[in-house]
C-alpha cells in the first residue's frame, strides 16, 4: 500500500471535497473554513500527489465598469428625474441637472430612454410626467441587471448588450478552476505534523518522518552571544611572539622589580646618568635595595665605569658604588632581561621579550606609567651594523606590514652606533617603530663576550594603537567590557588596514 | 633628551648658507646630529627669526645643546669639513685657585669673548645653552655651572677661594647685600641649588683683584658684573665643577659657540696651587684635540662595510675631526675636539663613519643565523590556562599594574597589615592612584565588574598575568589567574565548575577546604589545595565588598597563583636571583 503523508490541511481539503462532484475554491474554503491562501498551496500538493484533479473552465462574463458601479449606488439617471418629477408638476430641462443631482451625460441619457418609452413629455423646455408612475418602474430590469452583475451572477445576453451600450458593464473572460476529487485505491493518507523544533524523542522515535518543519523566519535577530574572548592587546602580545618565533627569536622573561645594576651599571649607564635621577624611575619603600650577584662580571663591570678595565674604553673615571647599583626600582626598559641573558648567551642565538615597564609620565593620551616593550638581542660573532639595519627591515615590514623603511642616527648609552627605526604606514605616515643598536664592548666585555651584539626594540603599544585606531593609550588596558565584548577579534599584527 | 629653540634663519646662516633652509632639509641635517625637528616653525618674528623647537638625543654631547654647535655638526656634511680651529690668542686674564676650593668645588675653567654684537636674540640663545648644559650635562650645576661676566667690569687677576657663610654681596636681581645663608633662604637660585653647597662650612666665590664679586658659584652671579646687556660686548665664561672633564668639555665647546658667533676669542690662564699635583697652570680652553687609534679593518668589520682609508678619512673630516694616516695604513689616527667625551672607544669612531656613510645608503644585509625560536615555558604554560578560561566562556580582562591602597585594600575588606606585609609601595608614585604595586588580579577584576554595571550580565571574566607579592621580604613577580563571574545566578559552584574544569583538562589534581578569608561570605569559601600546598582560595565574594565596588549583583570568583603549581612550572621571578 502507497503511502502520502499530508499535512493535516491537505488532508481536511481532501476529504471535504464530496465525491464525484467538481467544486470552485471558493466551495473549498466554505467547506473547510480555511483561509484561501491555505486552500491554494494545499491543492497544489494535493494535486501533486494526485489526490484531486483540477480542471480550468473559460466562460464571458459581465463586469461592472466604475460607472456601473455608481448607478447601482446612486440609481439610474431616468430614475432620479421621475423620482424628482413625481414630486413636481413640470421642471425646466436646464434645472433638472442641478436639481435632481444628475451629471449632465447621463442627464441626456435618462431623458431619452424616457422619452421612448414615452413616459414624459416636453413643453417649452420643460419637462412633465405623463403617468403617475414611481421610479422602480422605470427600466427596474436595468438594475436587477446590475445587482446580478455585481453578484458575480449570469445574466441574459440581451440585458447584458444593454448594459454594454449604456456603459455599465465591460465584457470579461473568466477563468474557473473546478477541482474533482481522486480515489485512488491502494493509497494510505497519512497526517504529517508540523512542527517548530526538533527534539529528542522525534530523532529516537522515527516520529521525524511524520512532521514537517515550520519555516524558520532567517531574517529574524537572534539574542546577542557574548563567547569567551581573549583580551585584544595580549592577543596582539601573542601575534608578536608567533612572528618573532618564524624568525628563530627565543623568548627571555624577568621580574618586574630590578636592580639598578641590571638594568643601567650592566648596561654602561654611569651612576650619575640623567635617566637615573629619582625622577625618571620609580623606587620602591620597602625593600629598597636587593643583593648584586657574588659573581666576577659585577666586579668587570665595576672596573669598566671606573677605568674601561680591558674593553678597550676609556671609561668614565669615576668610582663607582655598589650600593646604587644594588637598589631596586620598578623595571623601566627591557633591555634589563637582555642584560641578564648575556651571562648565558652561546651563539648563534637570537632573544625577545615582551616586558611590562614602568616610568613615572605625566598620565596623559600618549604617555601612561606602564607600557609594554618588546626588544631583544641578535648574538653572533658574524654580526655587523648593516646586519642590524637588515634585521630592522624585516621588523617593519614583516611584522608591520610597513614599506619604506629608512633609518635615523639615535642615541642609546648602550650601544654604538645607534639607529632609530621608522617606515611608512599606508593610512598615517612616517612612523617610528623602534630603535636598535650593537651593544657597546664595554657592555657586552665583562660577561665574556667579545663579539657583536645587536640589541632592538619596537614599540608595541605604538603598533597596537596603530591598528586598533586606538586614540589614547589608556584604552591599551580598557575599563569598558561592552568595547572589550565587541571589538572585532584580529587576524594578525600588520597594520596594514 | 634636550629640546633647544633655534631660528631657522640664524641657524642657516651658522651653516654657511645663503637662504634660509625648509623645515624638511633642516630636519634632515639634524638627523646627523642625532636631532630632529620637534615643532612646527613659528615666525618669522620683526627681528626675521622663525623659531622652532629641536629635540637633541645624545645625553653625552652638550657641543649639540646650542644652534651653534648643531650647525658646526650639520656643516660638516656640507661645506666645512675637518676639525674647527683650536688655537686662540692669549689674554693677559688670569684667576688663582684657592686650595681651600678643593674639597668644595675643585675646578675651575674660563675664556674671553670680545667684539660681541649682543642682542636680545643672542642673549637668549646663550642663556639657553647655559642653562641646558647646567641642568643635563651639569646634573643640576652639582657637576658643573656656567658663569657669564661683562669684561668690563672685572679686573684680572680673579680669585677663585672660599669665604664664611657670613660673607655678603649683592646677588643678581637683588638690590641689597645678602649673605651666603640669606641667599640660600630667600633668593629663589639659592633656594634651588643651595643644597649643592648646604653642607660646607665656607662655600666658593670669584672675586676680582678689585675685591668686586662675580659670583657665588655654582648658584648666583653677583648683580653688577654678573649681569650682561645688550650693551655688553666683551665677556668672560668661567665654568667650575668637579670633574675635570667635564670641565673642560663646557669650556671648549663654550669656546667654540663665541668663535663661530664671530667673537674674538681669547685664553685664561688657570693657576691651581701645588695641592692640585699634576695641575699647575692650565690654559683654557684647551689648544689641543684629543686623540684616539683605530683600526681600519675593525671599523669595516664591525658595519659589514669596506672603506678605503682615504673613504673613512673623508667620513671622519664631514663629522669634524681630523684624521692623520699612518705609515702601516692599517690603523688611522682621529684627532677629535675636546668638547667630544662622549667617544670612549673606537666603536665610537666606527659609529661617526657611519653616520657620514648615511645609514640609508648602507644596503641592510640579512645575517645568516639559523636559531630555533621558542616561547618561554611559562608563557606556553600561562597561554593553556588562558585557552581554557576562554574556552569556559570567560572575557579576558587587562589591568595595570600599578593600582591604589582602595582597590587591593579597603574595597577588598584588607587592613594595613596587608598592604605592609605583601603590598610593594612606590617611594615616588605619580599620582596616588597608581601608588602600589597590585599583589593579586581579583581586586582588579572586581573594580572591573563594578565600572561596568551598565554592560548587560552576567559578567564571565578572567585574568592571567604577572603580580608582585613580598615574601620573606623579597619582591617576588608571580604569575597569577583569577576568574569572577557576576550575576544573578552564580554562586560557589558556578565557579567552582570552571575551576574543575581547568584542573581536570590540566590533569591537576586539587581538594577544597573551607577557609576563612574576609573576601569571601562566611562558610562560602574554601582554600585550593595542590599537593596539600594552598595556591589559592575560592567562593563568593562578601557584601560588603559588593557594595563598596558599587556591585549590586552576586560574585563569584577565585584566584589561584599558578607558579605554586609545580605541574604548570610556570616561573617565579625575584630580583636578587640568577
Amino acid at each position: 500500500m502507497k503511502q502520502i503523508k499530508l499535512k493535516p490541511e491537505a488532508k481536511q481539503i481532501w476529504e471535504a471535497i464530496p465525491s464525484g462532484k467538481k467544486v470552485s475554491i471558493a466551495d473549498i474554503v466554505n467547506l473547510t473554513g480555511l483561509d484561501q491562501g491555505t486552500v491554494a498551496s494545499m491543492l497544489i500538493v494535493l494535486e501533486k500527489e494526485k489526490l484531486i484533479e483540477r480542471e480550468i473552465t473559460e466562460s464571458e462574463t459581465f463586469e461592472l465598469t466604475k460607472r456601473g458601479k455608481k448607478i447601482l449606488e446612486t440609481g439610474l439617471p431616468e430614475q432620479l428625474i421621475v423620482s424628482h418629477l413625481a414630486k413636481s408638476t413640470a421642471t425646466f430641462m436646464k434645472d433638472l441637472s442641478s436639481i435632481a443631482s444628475i451629471d449632465r451625460d447621463d442627464l441626456s441619457a435618462g431623458i431619452g430612454t424616457l422619452k421612448k418609452q414615452n413616459l414624459i413629455e416636453i413643453n417649452k423646455g420643460q419637462v412633465i410626467l405623463k403617468e403617475n408612475i414611481r421610479p422602480d418602474d422605470v427600466s427596474g430590469d436595468i438594475m436587477d441587471a446590475l445587482q446580478n452583475v455585481s453578484k458575480g451572477l449570469q445574466i441574459a445576453s440581451d440585458v447584458g448588450e444593454k448594459l454594454l451600450s449604456r456603459g455599465f458593464v465591460e465584457r470579461k473572460i473568466k477563468q474557473q478552476t473546478l477541482i474533482q476529487k481522486r480515489e485512488p485505491t491502494k493509497v494510505e493518507i497519512v497526517v504529517q505534523q508540523e512542527v517548530s523544533k526538533l527534539t529528542p524523542q522525534m530523532i529516537t522515535s522515527g516520529e521525524w518522518k511524520n512532521v514537517s518543519f515550520k519555516p524558520y523566519n532567517v531574517r529574524s535577530k537572534p539574542r546577542q552571544l557574548f563567547p569567551g574572548k581573549y583580551h585584544p592587546y595580549r592577543h596582539f602580545h601573542d601575534q608578536m611572539r608567533e612572528k618573532l618565533i618564524a624568525l628563530g627569536f627565543r623568548e627571555m622573561k624577568g621580574s618586574l622589580i630590578e636592580q639598578e645594576f641590571w638594568n643601567f651599571d650592566a648596561l654602561f649607564a654611569p651612576q650619575d646618568h640623567p635617566a637615573r635621577e629619582d625622577s625618571d624611575i620609580f623606587l620602591i619603600t620597602d625593600p629598597t635595595h636587593g643583593e648584586l650577584p657574588r659573581e666576577e662580571f659585577v666586579g668587570n663591570v665595576r672596573q669598566t665605569h671606573e677605568n674601561g678595565w680591558i674593553t678597550g674604553s676609556k671609561g668614565y673615571g669615576y668610582r663607582w658604588n655598589p650600593l646604587k647599583a644594588a637598589r631596586l626600582l620598578l623595571r623601566p626598559q627591557g633591555t634589563a632581561i637582555s642584560a641578564r641573558t648575556l651571562r648565558k648567551v652561546k651563539p648563534p642565538e637570537k632573544y625577545f621579550s615582551i616586558a611590562k615597564c614602568f616610568r613615572p609620565d605625566d598620565i596623559d593620551a600618549t604617555h601612561g606609567c606602564e607600557f609594554y616593550q618588546v626588544e631583544g638581542i641578535v648574538c653572533d660573532p658574524s654580526i655587523t651594523f648593516r646586519d642590524l639595519l637588515g634585521v630592522l627591515k624585516i621588523f617593519a615590514e614583516d611584522i608591520a606590514g610597513a614599506t619604506e623603511v629608512s633609518f635615523r642616527p639615535d642615541y642609546y648609552p648602550f650601544t654604538s652606533p645607534s639607529v632609530e627605526l621608522s617606515a611608512r604606514h599606508p593610512t598615517l605616515g612616517r612612523i617610528e617603530f623602534g630603535g636598535a643598536g650593537i651593544f657597546r664592548p664595554e657592555v657586552v666585555r665583562p660577561f665574556g663576550i667579545d663579539y657583536p651584539v645587536i640589541a632592538w626594540g619596537l614599540g608595541v603599544d605604538r603598533l597596537f594603537m596603530v591598528k586598533y585606531q586606538i586614540k589614547d593609550i589608556r584604552e591599551l588596558f580598557s575599563q569598558d567590557l561592552s568595547w572589550l565584548r565587541d571589538v572585532e577579534v584580529s587576524s594578525g599584527i600588520e597594520v596594514n588596514n | 633628551m634636550v629640546t633647544i629653540d633655534i631660528s631657522i634663519e640664524d641657524f642657516s646662516k651658522l651653516m654657511g648658507l645663503k637662504k634660509p633652509l625648509s623645515v624638511e632639509k633642516l630636519d634632515h641635517y639634524m638627523s646627523f646630529a642625532k636631532a630632529e625637528v620637534d615643532s612646527d616653525p613659528e615666525g618669522p618674528d620683526e627681528n626675521g627669526h622663525t623659531k622652532v623647537s629641536i629635540d637633541i638625543k645624545t645625553a653625552s654631547r652638550p657641543d649639540l645643546w646650542s644652534a651653534e654647535g648643531l650647525a658646526r655638526e650639520a656643516s660638516g656634511m656640507v661645506n666645512k669639513t675637518g676639525l674647527p680651529n683650536l688655537v686662540f690668542p692669549k689674554s693677559e686674564f688670569a684667576i688663582n685657585v684657592d686650595p681651600a676650593v678643593k674639597e668644595i668645588r675643585p675646578y675651575i675653567a674660563a675664556v674671553i669673548a670680545k667684539g660681541l654684537k649682543l642682542d636680545d636674540f643672542l642673549i637668549k640663545q646663550l642663556i639657553q645653552v647655559q642653562d641646558k648644559v647646567d641642568f643635563s650635562f651639569g646634573r643640576r650645576r652639582k657637576r658643573t655651572s656656567i658663569g657669564i661676566y661683562n669684561l668690563n667690569m672685572i679686573e684680572s687677576p680673579i680669585v677663585y677661594k672660599v669665604v664664611p657663610r657670613s660673607f655678603k654681596f649683592v646677588p643678581l636681581q637683588f638690590e641689597e647685600e645678602m649673605t651666603v645663608d640669606q641667599i640660600f633662604e630667600k633668593h629663589p637660585k639659592g633656594q634651588e641649588y643651595g643644597e649643592i653647597l648646604q653642607r660646607f662650612e665656607k662655600v666658593p666665590i670669584l672675586i676680582d683683584s678689585q675685591d668686586r664679586v662675580l659670583s657665588m658659584p655654582p648658584i648666583i652671579n653677583s648683580n653688577d658684573a654678573g649681569r650682561v646687556t645688550e650693551e655688553t660686548t666683551e665677556i668672560l665664561i668661567e665654568v667650575t665643577g668637579t670633574d675635570h672633564e667635564a670641565v673642560t668639555v663646557v669650556i671648549s665647546l663654550l669656546a667654540q659657540n663665541m668663535q663661530d658667533r664671530g667673537a674674538k676669542v681669547e685664553t685664561v690662564l688657570v693657576e691651581y696651587p701645588k695641592e692640585y699635583g699634576d695641575l699647575a697652570q692650565v690654559t683654557y680652553p684647551p689648544q689641543k684635540p684629543n686623540l684616539i687609534e683605530v683600526n681600519i679593518s675593525d671599523i669595516n668589520r664591525y658595519l659589514g662595510t669596506n672603506f678605503s682609508v682615504s673613504k673613512m678619512q673623508k667620513f671622519l673630516e664631514k663629522r669634524r675631526h681630523n684624521v692623520i694616516r699612518k705609515g702601516n695604513k692599517k690603523s688611522i689616527l682621529v684627532e677629535y675636539g675636546p668638547w667630544r667625551q662622549d667617544i670612549m672607544h673606537w666603536v665610537d669612531i666606527a659609529e661617526e663613519v657611519a653616520i657620514a656613510a648615511d645609514y640609508n645608503k648602507l644596503e641592510p644585509t640579512i645575517a645568516n643565523l639559523f636559531t630555533v625560536g621558542s616561547l618561554d615555558l611559562s608563557t606556553t604554560k600561562e597561554n593553556m590556562v588562558r585557552e581554557i578560561l576562554v574556552g569556559c566562556g570567560l572575557q579576558e580582562v587587562l589591568n595595570y599594574n600599578l593600582t591604589d591602597k582602595e582597590t587591593i585594600s579597603i574595597n577588598m575588606l584588607r587592613d594595613t597589615t596587608f598592604l605592609e606585609q605583601w603590598c610593594i609601595r612606590l617611594v615616588n608614585p605619580v599620582t596616588s592612584t597608581y601608588e602600589y604595586l597590585r599583589p593579586d588580579l581579583l581586586s582588579g577584576l572586581i573594580r572591573f565588574v563594578g565600572r561596568n554595571s551598565e554592560a548587560v550580565f552576567p559578567h564571565h571574566l578572567f585574568e592571567t598575568g604577572e603580580v608582585v607579592v613580598k615574601e620573606n621580604g623579597e619582591p617576588v613577580t608571580v604569575t597569577k589567574a583569577a576568574i569572577v563571574l557576576a550575576g544573578a545566578d552564580e554562586t560557589f559552584e558556578t565557579s567552582h565548575r570552571i575551576l574543575e574544569t581547568l584542573f581536570r583538562l590540566t590533569g591537576i589534581e586539587y581538594e577544597l577546604v573551607e577557609s576563612e578569608d574576609g573576601r569571601f561570605i562566611p562558610g562560602r569559601s574554601a582554600d585550593i589545595l595542590v599537593n596539600g600546598k594552598a595556591v589559592g582560595q575560592i567562593g563568593e565574594i562578601h557584601v560588603e565588598i559588593l557594595l563598596r565596588n558599587d556591585i549590586r549583583v552576586p560574585v563569584s570568583a577565585f584566584e589561584i597563583d599558578l607558579t605554586k603549581i609545580d605541574k604548570l612550572q610556570i616561573s617565579r621571578y625575584s630580583p636578587n636571583q640568577y
